[in-house]
């Protein structure tokens, strides 16, 4: 290759089937990324399963992303006796029981449940005998008034509608709440 | 190599008007502006690379705005839409700069595919907040740098290749902040070294893809003595970017030998940048505090880190031996002093003392060297670089006294009989050689 080409060596390049292939290849790779990221979101409310989350939005602003409320669950902070056994990162189950009026934790394992209804999370956090879990449905996006609404009338705690596909992947959908906030 | 190379539009431009003047045959000034890669003609890409420029900034403009305004969460429009309407803008900005491709407008061209990868990285941002998604945000901008980069690298834009890399080093910055490690960063700093090198004339990212590549590496060291979980900064660290830093400088003397005009460029920038930062790191390694405050592992791995010191230091001087006494000799002697410190430091009592006036006299040595060379070269920057060093090492000593008052006075008293000593010989060696200039001085 000849170092440093000018626009001669340019002109060439642009006019050859390698760079319009290329070009179309990589603007292709774009909007895979964009389809692929939608059909993530969607496809866990397509074909999932519906349960009720107790949660406490706090926190609800931030600079990089937007105006959104972040969502603590019960089941982000588990009980394990053998809680130093999960690594920082690594991906875990978590089993999930009906109560009365929402969905509650029932168990931990680092392999995928064979049965019941199940999260799939992430380990972020790992102190004692607790494990601190993300699963993917931290935010939920809304206008600021509505977000600090929703932190300040919600701070008790409230109920959040989340589908869950065959796979563990969970999806937020919206607060189970009467109010303005939601 | 000198200095002159980086005002090389700034020669041409005279060289012009020594040429109208006819100072100079229309010839000669060809001849002269060709050694600098220049010509006589009038850069033809001048206004167009302005107006290019402020499209680009009016892209990115616009791109902000979008994203402002589709931040403020429309509630009204139903999520499918809001997602189709984003994939088809990003689908068509491309496009479009595709389109002018195939009718040979590579400016405008590249305009619409940078507006495009704006478009490209707000979508991504927008569907993650329309659907909720709460994972891991990071990864929102590593696929928009991913995305980026084969455009950057068929397109060969700087401008592209710009963001690609903004994009990547914010990516970095979030992802070490959410305390993980960015492993694939340097897919895209070799990325962008490759268009600099082999595609385009880039000093700015040329220079800051191997310092990034500096940081990149200091940032894995810390992450295997967390065991590949967390970050575990460790003192060693220092030494090995000491160690790396004089072999960087090698590069740079070695790119200064070679014969592309665009790499004797880089090669110059380079060693200017790393003369600066040379300059701050020992400014601060000068105080005792500093290395009382520095903490080491005494074991295998400070036996390493200084081996890699003393590696670094061969590794620099064979890569600018052949560059002059100018060239090599710091090498050898940053790369000794460096080891003396972090040897002193760790087995000795009285090693941060030792270490810091080590320093000292090394800040002295380089001033002097500094301004020999300014002189000797024709070459302000470097005299008044000396000076400076010279300047900012007798204003910080005087506040910050090593040992004490008497201590103080004594160290100046020392730095004051080397410096006279030193002029003194080159004012002698100025008369004894033959030809030599005994009034330079």
């Amino acid at each position: 290759m000849k170092l440093n080409s000018g626009l001669v060596q340019d002109t060439v390049w642009y006019q050859s089937h390698t760079f319009k292939i290329g070009l179309i290849v990589a603007i292709t790779l774009q909007l895979s990324v964009l389809v692929v990221e939608y059909l993530g979101s969607v496809w866990p409310i397509w074909t999932g399963a519906p349960i009720i989350l107790k949660t406490q939005p706090y926190d609800p602003r931030s600079l990089f992303r937007g105006n959104f409320v972040r969502l603590s669950y019960d089941i982000s902070q588990v009980e394990s006796d053998n809680a130093s056994e999960y690594k920082l990162g690594s991906v875990v189950y978590v089993s999930v029981k009906e109560e009365l009026s929402h969905w509650g934790f029932q168990s931990i394992s680092k392999v995928k449940p064979v049965t019941g209804l199940f999260i799939r999370g992430r380990v972020r956090a790992n102190y004692g005998n607790s494990l601190s879990i993300e699963y993917g449905i931290e935010a939920f996006f809304m206008p600021k008034e509505k977000a600090l609404l929703a932190q300040e009338t919600l701070r008790e705690g409230a109920l959040m509608r989340i589908f869950v596909s065959g796979s563990g992947k969970a999806r937020v959908q919206e607060f189970v709440c009467q109010g303005d906030a939601c | 190599m000198r200095l002159i190379q980086l005002l090389k539009k700034d020669l041409a431009q005279e060289t012009r008007g020594w040429v109208d003047e006819k100072l100079i045959t229309h010839e000669q000034g060809q001849a002269i502006l060709a050694k600098y890669g220049e010509s006589l003609e009038n850069d033809t890409n001048k206004t167009s690379f302005g107006y290019y420029l402020l499209m680009a900034l009016g892209s990115l403009f616009i791109g902000l705005a979008l994203i402002l305004i589709i931040s403020h969460n429309w509630d009204e429009i139903p999520s499918l839409v809001k997602t189709g309407a984003l994939i088809l803008l990003t689908a068509t900005t491309n496009l479009f700069g595709f389109r002018l491709y195939l009718t040979n407008r590579y400016q405008a061209a590249n305009i619409w595919l940078f507006f495009g990868a704006i478009s490209y990285g707000t979508s991504i941002m927008l569907i993650a907040q329309i659907y909720h998604l709460g994972e891991h945000y990071p990864d929102g901008i590593y696929w928009w740098a991913l995305g980026v980069l084969p455009v950057a690298l068929l397109t060969r834009s700087r401008l592209l290749s710009l963001l690609m890399l903004a994009l990547a080093t914010i990516w970095l910055c979030v992802e070490v902040g959410e305390a993980f490690f960015p492993a694939s960063y340097p897919v895209f700093l070799l990325s962008a070294l490759f268009i600099a090198l082999f595609c385009r004339s880039t000093p700015i990212i040329f220079v800051f893809s191997l310092f990034a590549l500096l940081v990149w590496l200091n940032l894995a060291l810390a992450w295997l003595m967390g065991s590949g979980i967390h970050y575990e900064p460790f003192g060693d660290l220092l030494p090995f970017s000491l160690a790396l830093g004089l072999v960087l400088n090698g590069l740079a003397w070695a790119l200064m030998r070679t014969m592309n005009p665009t790499w004797r460029e880089y090669g110059l920038v380079l060693h200017l940048w790393l003369l600066r930062a040379s300059v701050v790191t020992l400014l601060i390694l000068s105080f005792e505090g500093v290395w009382y405050e520095y903490s080491s592992e005494s074991d295998i791995t400070q036996v390493l880190s200084i081996a890699a010191l003393i590696m670094g230091g061969v590794l620099s001087w064979r890569l600018s031996a052949k560059n002059g006494r100018y060239a090599s000799m710091p090498a050898v002697l940053f790369s000794l002093c460096f080891s003396i410190c972090f040897i002193v430091q760790a087995y000795f009592s009285s090693g941060d003392m030792i270490a810091a006036v080590t320093i000292n006299f090394l800040l002295l040595v380089q001033g002097i060297s500094l301004i020999r060379r300014g002189i000797e070269q024709d070459e302000t920057q470097y005299f008044y670089t000396g000076v400076a060093v010279l300047l900012a090492t007798a204003f910080v000593r005087y506040f910050d006294l090593i040992g004490d008052y008497l201590g103080g006075a004594l160290l100046f008293l020392i730095a004051a009989s080397i410096m006279m000593l030193a002029a003194r010989y080159w004012r002698l060696r100025g008369q004894t050689e033959p030809g030599g200039r005994t009034n330079e001085a």
